[in-house]
């Protein structure tokens, strides 16, 4: 009887001693509490932050700027099989060059792309193209746009802008458009 | 017994004598063929049969060397009964055929030759395609044999492919391989602006083309595995119009400096020779004289021309061949001779205002080939004897054929697109 009652009292302050240490513990902890545990949050405060409201505001700029140039840029009519510049359509080429040099689309590229009308065989018509679209680069840079800037292509008869058979969509059909690259 | 006359055409050798001479005459003797359709397979349509017995006799006709003695028209008859000669002594020959439909889907055919004449069976004949709608090159096939049989000139070109492209819309473009009368036609390029295909050989395995990327770039494909390999770029534009016999060289019209000329590259060396060095239009070289010297379309005199010139470059070595129109704006070469396209009307957008035009470069003969509508981008065949090329008219787009000897034209429309360029 009496070995029972001892280990009984034994036991009791074992478990008595484990409840008091949980509580210990906790209390401990909460004293220890500010500036001496490990910061968990360190790359939190490393991590930037990157505002691109102005590159975004440029870049919407430039796109504004590039529909604003492409939108008055003058399409440059030609000839039946020619590919010089006529004298009545001299003033669109002067005109488009003074709006390629402003200083806010000065660093666009631009491709001047040479079309042709129905008429003729189609390999030659590439070629009729390419001329008028030289045509229309040497008068830019004539004018004072940089040659590096300027590509040219030839469409040939590939790309017409009506496919009614009239004189009057045939002469639409001859012309050199700009595209404006960023 | 009658002896079958086997000189169909009589005729002056366009390419043997003088060319100034009268090209065509028609012979007294054109072997007539009597053409009847066994067919009872019901799974093959009505409108199938009689469509495949009209391209039959179209080829005939073609050929410039048989008669059709139908006169009713539609033929059939039953493919084992025995042959009632006499019935056709009008014929000197009786072509019958029948289709079988195999398990597979494809499609066969059996033709029987019958001479009238001797009042035998001349010859039996099998063939097969993977896909019904193959048929056309069925027809073409059994023309040539039957032509073959009456030893005439032969047609093998019949049964060569065409390639073409045609513009689907504004910078579309689709490269099709198809035959002659376009019956048959299969896309093999499409997505973009695909321009120019050129066979690259008389095999027909494999073709060149541009495609509008970045820049214009000429591809070589493999016909049959697709297979695409780039070959050179250029800026502004790039066409191949010639390949050498052997398939080594190119004539090239490229624009390295914005500035179309034409190009001699060696396939071999991927080097690139400039051939021709005028500051305004030079474009559709093609080989000439054993590829010695190009022909080409210039607008060096002001208007679009067709000169000569030895493949080494030099501008001294220019020669004008044609004195002839205002505006002659494509050729194609066979030999000494050359077919080029001239602006026949002083306005330009007359009726007939382009019209196709035969001369040799060693006399002055001249011959109109063509004399309404829109005619454009002629190509000689491999032999020579017959022209194709691209017809405009009544804003139909279609592909002509012109039997040089025979004097004959053929058209052939094509439904939906617009041819822009051709090759076979």
């Amino acid at each position: 009887m009496k070995k029972l009652l001892l280990i009984a009292m034994v036991a009791g302050l074992l478990f008595t001693g484990c409840s008091q240490k949980g509580i210990d513990s906790d209390a401990d902890a909460s004293k220890r509490g500010a500036g001496s545990g490990q910061n968990v949050d360190d790359r939190l405060n490393q991590i930037a932050s990157v505002d691109n409201s102005l590159a975004d505001s440029e870049a919407r700029m430039r796109e504004a700027a590039m529909q604003e140039l492409q939108k008055n840029l003058q399409v440059v009519y030609f000839d039946f099989d020619k590919f010089n510049i006529k004298s009545s359509e001299q003033p669109k080429v002067k005109t488009n060059s003074s709006l390629l040099k402003e200083d806010k689309v000065s660093s666009f590229g631009i491709k001047v792309e040479g079309n042709c009308d129905e008429w003729g065989t189609d390999e030659y018509n590439y070629a009729l193209g390419l001329k008028r679209a030289k045509s229309v680069k040497d008068s830019l840079v004539s004018e004072g746009v940089a040659e590096s800037r300027v590509m040219v292509i030839s469409y040939g008869e590939s790309n017409p802008t009506c496919k009614e058979s009239n004189k009057a969509c045939w002469d639409k059909n001859r012309r050199v458009e700009f595209k404006i690259l960023p | 017994m009658k002896k079958i006359i086997v000189m169909m055409l009589f005729f002056t050798s366009l390419f043997a004598i003088d060319a100034s001479m009268e090209i065509v005459k028609k012979g007294s003797f054109t072997p007539k063929v009597a053409l009847e359709d066994s067919t009872q397979n019901s799974q093959l349509s009505e409108n199938f049969k009689k469509k495949f017995y009209s391209l039959l006799l179209g080829d005939f006709k073609v050929s410039g060397q048989i008669e059709i003695d139908n006169k009713d028209g539609y033929a059939f008859s039953n493919f084992e009964e025995e042959i009632a000669f006499h019935k056709y002594k009008t014929s000197d020959l009786l072509i019958k055929y029948k289709f079988e439909l195999n398990n597979d889907k494809s499609l066969g055919i059996v033709m029987k030759i019958f001479d009238i004449n001797s009042q035998k069976l001349a010859s039996t004949h099998t063939y097969n395609v993977s896909k019904i709608e193959r048929f056309p090159f069925l027809a073409h096939k059994m023309a040539i044999d039957v032509n073959n049989y009456l030893k005439a000139p032969p047609i093998d070109w019949m049964q060569k492919f065409v390639i073409f492209s045609k513009y689907t819309n504004a910078r579309q473009s689709e490269i099709v391989v198809a035959d002659y009368t376009l019956t048959y036609q299969q896309t093999v390029i499409k997505g973009g602006l695909n321009v120019f295909p050129k066979w690259a050989s008389d095999k027909q395995d494999a073709f060149y083309y541009t495609s509008y990327e970045a820049k214009p770039t000429l591809y070589k494909v493999d016909l049959f595995t697709g297979k695409k390999s780039k070959i050179i770029s250029s800026d502004g534009m790039l066409t191949c119009s010639d390949v050498s016999k052997d398939g080594t060289k190119l004539l090239l019209t490229m624009a390295p400096n914005d500035q179309p000329d034409i190009f001699l590259l060696d396939l071999q060396s991927m080097r690139t020779k400039k051939i021709t060095n005028y500051k305004g239009i030079d474009v559709n070289g093609g080989f000439i004289d054993d590829e010695n010297r190009i022909v080409f379309v210039s607008d060096r005199l002001g208007t679009p021309n067709i000169f000569a010139q030895s493949i080494d470059g030099g501008e001294g070595s220019v020669e004008r061949l044609v004195y002839h129109g205002k505006n002659n704006n494509s050729c194609t070469t066979f030999k000494n001779y050359i077919v080029y396209v001239s602006r026949d009307t002083q306005n330009e957008f007359d009726k007939n205002s382009f019209n196709l035009y035969l001369i040799s470069t060693k006399t002055d003969y001249i011959r109109q080939l063509t004399s309404s509508g829109v005619n454009q981008f002629p190509k000689f065949s491999p032999d020579g004897e017959t022209v194709l090329f691209i017809k405009n008219q009544k804003n139909q787009s279609g592909l002509g054929i012109i039997r040089l000897n025979y004097n004959q034209s053929y058209l052939y429309p094509l439904n939906i697109g617009e041819i822009q360029s051709i090759d076979w």
